[in-house]
């Protein structure tokens, strides 16, 4: 087949990056279709020449035009016959997270990434991606190691930033990653990324109790959308939502000592009355000492008991916040940065869709 | 009430083919030797467990939904459970239950005449009340339950035999499940909460059995049973009130079916003999509980509070429903509170045997109230047959 690109403007593959890249540079809510759809038959020919690169950014162009489908399926083939690329896996990753339910895809998304890193370890971009997928999916401490890899890698990191700190905040119980969050808005801001990053410093003002603060973040989030204009709708709703349920989860952290009996249910609480019963239990063995010993029962044993339900409770509660305001967070904030931000250049770098000097 | 007519009987009945050659030569037999057994003998003989392999019984209602197959249940029971009962005198008894070669067909007939008034519901509940009696495994108490479940008059025992239980495949979860389905009746209300207290170890269904135990008239295998969830607690004197009431529920039949009394006795004395042991596994259980996935439920019904602030951006309020991710986690956290297989496997088996003698004896008990009341009501004016004297006449002794 004759190839739909003359010498005089490179490559097909390279043609598809330039397009690419413009698509990227005029991202405006998305990108124009025609640009995409040029890069995508630019990338078409050069998948037909055998380079991967080009089947990568063909699916990729895809999934910037709306057909994630089609580009998973192409990505999937892509793996199938260059396994040992990291390209494919990165692209898969990417579009994945950038399906409008991300939560439904994260486990598959995380996969993709996994192997992404396998085969090409110390690259922040995967790293970061990495713990956002693990986020949604749910793996917290694994997504807590990823966001720090991606960190180490590179401290400037906003992405990775917003994913330390909201883990810290929610699955590690520390209160002082608020100031984190609040932060990272504004430098947010100064670097011309989108609002999207102030439903973390919302999350951040919230649980310091500034709650009006909190409420002008969440507004500052969801700015770019037009009021009543329907397609933006159910970005706007999920992030509301999301803000909903963290009022619902109140100010302050899960194990914090003045709250967390009060949200395992207070004195009516099975959790209250075990340990209340387990007391009884330790007082009746201590004085019949002869009768506990002859049923196996030792005070020792109850007490290590008693401390070991309340460490697993409170364990537990950071657990329960995170699978509640984690996942709840990557359900609003992924879309929403996908409809807002095009893939960054990091990205595009990451599956190999860059043109080489020399 | 018109006698339906059954089928097998216009015919040769099954239970009349010969024995097989092979199973008369190894027990040394004649095939004419081998008797077709309508009653068991005491002790058992050589061509009756012959008889029995070889299908050579009468099953249970095997001859019709009539009185006098009813009466020979009992009479069964009487000597498969007597004094001087065979050891496997229950097995034996057990296995007239259904035949091989027509299934479960007398039964189902008996069923359809209940349901159509040609029979009283209380023969469906003797056939429930044999295999209850005689200690018959879930699933075959099941099995037998299950046909009469349609029927108004027998769906409440029968329900009750095929919901209290689980034990024997640690299937507690599913019976809890279609217990929670059943319609409430006092007996129901105890089961339930039986199961919520022992095997999900939740405090509030112990406060509930308290107070439907002070109010109600419970029948006495229900209230048995309510007192062995007050037993896991440790209550005091609660050991002796078990085994008080269990004497009660058994009196009118224990001279009758006394190995009834020691096998619950047997039950009885292993699920008490460590109050304190028992009380401590249960607790351990309860504490390895994830408790803290009630603080779940408690922050969506606080974020559903606050449904009226909810009206940023456009002005619009904001739809009810929780984010997928609050669902799930809602879902999974009532998977959780639930939870009857709590990790601590050692205090959770140790409940779990507890509970399964629990339930084994409770079934006992409630045939031991059917046949009480059987004998009550089937009594006739003057005992005329051998069944009828084994029950009623100078053979009452077993």
């Amino acid at each position: 087949m004759r190839p739909s690109f003359g010498p005089m403007l490179g490559t097909p593959f390279e043609y598809g990056v330039i397009a690419l890249e413009e698509a990227r540079l005029t991202w405006n809510k998305g990108a124009a279709p025609g640009i995409l759809s040029r890069a995508a038959r630019a990338f078409d020919d050069a998948a037909r020449a055998g380079d991967v690169g080009g089947e990568v950014g063909a699916a990729v162009a895809r999934a910037l035009a709306g057909d994630t489908e089609g580009a998973t399926r192409r990505l999937h083939e892509s793996i199938a016959r260059h396994p040992a690329e990291a390209g494919p896996y990165v692209a898969l990753g990417v579009v994945l997270l950038r399906e409008s339910d991300p939560l439904a895809h994260a486990n598959e998304a995380a996969w993709a990434l996994c192997a992404a890193r396998d085969i090409a370890p110390h690259v922040s971009f995967i790293e970061r991606e990495l713990a956002a997928a693990l986020c949604a999916s749910g793996h917290f401490m694994s997504a807590l190691q990823s966001a720090r890899a991606a960190l180490a890698l590179d401290p400037e990191d906003l992405d990775a930033r917003l994913w330390t700190a909201l883990l810290r905040l929610y699955f590690g119980g520390d209160s002082s990653a608020t100031t984190a969050l609040v932060e990272l808005a504004e430098e947010a801001d100064n670097q011309l990324r989108a609002p999207i990053f102030w439903l973390g410093a919302a999350a951040g003002l919230y649980a310091r109790s500034d709650f009006q603060e909190a409420r002008i973040a969440l507004r500052r989030s969801i700015a770019p959308m037009k009021v009543g204009y329907e397609p933006e709708r159910p970005f706007v709703d999920a992030a509301r939502r999301w803000m909903r349920e963290v009022r619902g989860f109140g100010p302050g952290v899960a194990m914090a000592p003045d709250r967390w009996l009060r949200d395992v249910g207070g004195a009516q609480s099975d959790y209250v009355r075990t340990r209340s019963a387990l007391t009884a239990l330790r007082d009746a063995c201590a004085k019949d000492p002869e009768r506990a010993l002859a049923e196996g029962v030792s005070t020792l044993e109850v007490e290590a008991v008693i401390g070991e339900m309340e460490a697993r409770t409170r364990r537990g509660m950071l657990d329960w916040a995170a699978r509640l305001l984690l996942r709840g967070f990557a359900e609003a904030f992924l879309p929403l940065r996908q409809y807002l931000e095009p893939p960054p250049y990091e990205a595009f770098a990451a599956m190999g869709l860059v043109l080489l000097d020399g | 009430m018109t006698r339906p007519s059954v089928p097998w009987l216009e015919t040769k009945p099954p239970w009349e083919e010969p024995a097989p050659e092979s199973l008369c030569a190894e027990a040394g037999l004649s095939r004419d030797g081998v008797p077709v057994i309508r009653l068991l003998s005491v002790p058992s003989n050589i061509p009756e467990l012959v008889a029995l392999r070889a299908d050579r019984f009468v099953p249970l209602f095997g001859e019709g939904p009539t009185r006098s197959e009813a009466v020979r249940a009992l009479a069964n029971l009487v000597l498969g459970l007597g004094e001087r009962a065979d050891v496997r005198g229950a097995d034996h008894a057990l296995a007239l239950s259904t035949h091989r070669s027509i299934g479960s067909k007398p039964l189902e007939m008996l069923a359809h005449a209940v349901r159509d008034g040609q029979a009283p519901a209380l023969y469906a509940e003797i056939a429930i009340a044999y295999s209850s009696l005689l200690g018959a495994s879930d699933l075959q108490r099941e099995s037998i339950a299950r046909l009469f479940e349609a029927s108004p008059d027998t769906s409440h025992e029968a329900r009750l035999a095929i919901t209290v239980g689980g034990g024997d495949y640690s299937a507690w979860r599913e019976h809890y499940e279609s217990l929670r389905r059943l319609p409430a009746s006092p007996a129901t209300r105890v089961a339930r909460l039986w199961f919520e207290w022992v095997l999900a170890r939740r405090f509030s269904a112990l406060e509930q059995l308290h107070a439907i135990s002070s109010d109600t008239e419970l029948d006495p295998a229900s209230a048995w049973l309510a007192e062995s969830a007050f037993f896991v607690q440790g209550e005091d004197q609660s050991k002796e009130r078990l085994v008080s009431q269990a004497e009660r529920v058994m009196a009118p039949v224990a001279k009758m079916i006394p190995r009834v009394m020691t096998a619950c006795a047997r039950d009885l004395v292993e699920g008490v003999r460590t109050p304190l042991s028992l009380r401590w596994k249960h607790l351990r259980a309860g504490a390895a509980k994830d408790h803290a996935a009630a603080a779940i439920r408690h922050w969506l019904a606080a974020a559903t509070a606050q449904l009226e602030d909810d009206e940023e951006h456009s002005g619009e309020a904001l739809s009810p429903e929780p984010s997928r991710a609050a669902t799930e986690a809602r879902t999974a956290a009532g998977e959780f509170l639930l939870d009857w297989f709590v990790g601590d496997r050692d205090a959770r088996e140790d409940v779990d045997a507890y509970a399964r003698r629990i339930v084994r004896v409770y079934h006992r008990l409630r045939g031991a109230q059917t046949f009480a009341r059987a004998l009550r009501e089937l009594a006739p004016a003057s005992p005329s047959s051998v069944e009828e004297q084994l029950l009623w006449g100078k053979g009452a002794q077993g």
